[in-house]
């Protein structure tokens, strides 16, 4: 709805027009006052009919009610003209008092608007530029984590399965254990020789009992070759031959008894030498099994703690890519939130074309009133229908309608396909 | 090689959360601010798919739209307009202009790469 105000336009001019319209009722009332007078004058007149008089009186009665009724509006309208006088003045001091307020207003607005203006849009800018270097800051902080998190899975994966930790672990144990039956093996066979060696020990036993037998023969067979001497010098000099063999045969059982005597000597360091190589033996294979014992045992508690720690590191590895994985989404919930930037720029450059479209139209009024124009009034409510038109969000609309607005929950996107 | 996403947006913190979404799906993503500087980023150059914005300085989403399905090379490329315009009306226009989707922001990055792998 558009009004016009007219610049300079005084009020005296309303009273000015009910006048000259008053003026022609008081001539028109003077003519019909005329005209009653000739009736009047025509009544008097005794050679007219009864009839015409008749005439002559209505005439004069109605001419007497219409001057009545106009008398009657002039009064009216004087006194409407003076309300109206009155209206006139009080809207002119009123117009004269505001003046100097509104063109306060008008000044003030035309100097406060652009300040607006260009505060949001510094606000704006400066929201955007913060929003950006926060947003790479994220991303950066995103990506890194995917890859610790790529990383930590991929060594997760290398210290499980045959080729992992585990597997390296298991080789290992499998070796180990292979060595250790070896040397079990090489152990067992060592003894194996000594309990034959053992056996030697005993043959030994049996040679110098042999050897005490040889002496004893030799013993005997002395004695036999002393009897056959003794014989033979009996027989004289037919046993002078005889003599001979008994001696060489004494001879013979005096060496054999020195040979099973040495016999038995050598037998005895033999054995004395077995016995000790069997104790020496027997020591070092005892110091052997309780070092190839404690080796084993070493090895097992090696392993176990080996593969104690890998299970730790695998754990704690899971953990941290857990705990990774949950920043990153949160930092991928940061990165959706921080969209609000985009909406809120949009909704700071609604607000500032509107003031400057607010500025242009200020200058516009003032250039008008300057040239002694028409002002053309904004129209309060096409200006808002305007406003309304430039929305894009659904919050804008809720905000202008005065029914508050909630920012749009970011848990699913609005996707539409065509 | 892989297929090359045109993001158009004034915002650049916007066409970053697109970008660094599209970068690590395995996408090559070139950067517009507006419509004008994305018909310049057109030229000659091969693009899969456009990802713009509605509202924006110089040109708008819609013009550039309209324009892009203009040139022989770019007929047949898919677009999804990613706005926070919500208005049905918007949308229609959008849909007579030759977008094939309408993302409404704000978006999660993972729902909009399940709407480029449905239209690339």
């Amino acid at each position: 709805m558009n009004s016009s105000y007219f610049h300079g336009n005084s009020p005296v001019s309303y009273p000015l027009t009910h006048t000259q319209r008053g003026s022609s009722q008081v001539v028109v009332i003077g003519a019909i006052a005329v005209m009653g007078l000739i009736a009047l004058l025509l009544l008097s007149l005794a050679e007219l009919s009864m009839v015409w008089k008749a005439l002559l009186l209505l005439a004069l009665l109605s001419a007497a009610v219409i001057a009545g009724v106009q008398v009657l509006q002039a009064a009216k309208r004087e006194s409407d003209t003076q309300m109206a006088l009155a209206q006139a003045q009080s809207g002119q001091q009123l117009a004269q008092m505001y003046r100097p307020l509104l063109e306060n207003y008008q000044h003030l607005l035309k100097e406060i608007l652009p300040l607006w203006q260009r505060q949001t849009e510094l606000a704006r800018h400066q929201l955007e530029g913060s929003i950006t270097e926060l947003v790479g800051r994220f991303s950066d902080i995103h990506q890194r984590l995917q890859a610790a998190v790529a990383s930590s899975s991929s060594t997760a994966s290398s210290m499980k399965g045959d080729n992992g930790l585990g597997g390296v672990i298991h080789f290992a144990n499998d070796e180990l254990s292979q060595i250790t039956h070896t040397l079990r093996q090489a152990i067992d066979q060592r003894d194996e020789l000594l309990t034959e060696i053992s056996g030697l020990s005993k043959i030994t036993v049996e040679l110098s009992g042999m050897s005490a037998e040889v002496a004893g023969i030799a013993s005997q067979t002395n004695l036999l070759a002393l009897n056959a001497a003794i014989e033979a010098a009996r027989a004289g000099e037919y046993g002078r031959g005889f003599a001979v063999v008994a001696d060489e045969v004494r001879t013979l059982s005096t060496r054999s008894g020195e040979t099973g005597a040495r016999i038995g000597r050598r037998i005895e360091q033999v054995n004395s030498a077995l016995q000790t190589t069997l104790d020496r033996t027997a020591e070092y294979a005892a110091e052997d099994n309780s070092r190839l014992t404690k080796s084993e045992t070493s090895i097992a508690q090696v392993l176990e703690q080996f593969q104690h720690s890998s299970e730790h590191i695998l754990q704690s590895a899971h953990v941290l890519e857990q705990e990774s994985a949950a920043v990153q989404s949160s930092v991928e919930e940061v990165l959706v939130n921080l969209q609000f930037q985009d909406r809120v720029s949009q909704i700071l450059g609604h607000v500032i074309d509107d003031m400057e479209k607010l500025v242009g139209a200020i200058a516009d009024q003032e250039t008008r009133l300057r040239h002694g124009e028409p002002v053309i009034a904004i129209d309060t409510g096409e200006w808002l229908r305007s406003l309304q038109k430039t929305y894009t969000t659904l919050e804008q609309v809720d905000v202008h309608r005065g029914s508050g607005a909630q920012a749009k929950g970011s848990n699913n996107s609005e996707i539409t396909f065509f | 090689m892989s297929k090359v996403i045109l993001v158009v947006d004034d915002s650049a913190s916007v066409r970053q959360v697109v970008g660094i979404a599209l970068r690590g799906a395995g996408y090559t993503v070139v950067e517009a601010s507006d419509g004008k500087d994305a018909l310049t980023k057109l030229d000659g150059q091969k693009i899969n798919l456009v990802i713009s914005d509605v509202n924006m300085p110089n040109m708008d989403g819609i013009t550039f739209l309209k324009e892009m399905k203009t040139k022989a090379n770019y007929k047949f490329t898919p677009v999804i307009m990613l706005t926070t315009e919500g208005a049905e009306e918007k949308k229609r226009e959008g849909q007579a202009a030759g977008a094939k989707a309408w993302i409404v922001k704000p978006f999660r990055p993972e729902q909009m790469l399940q709407a480029v792998s449905m239209l690339i």
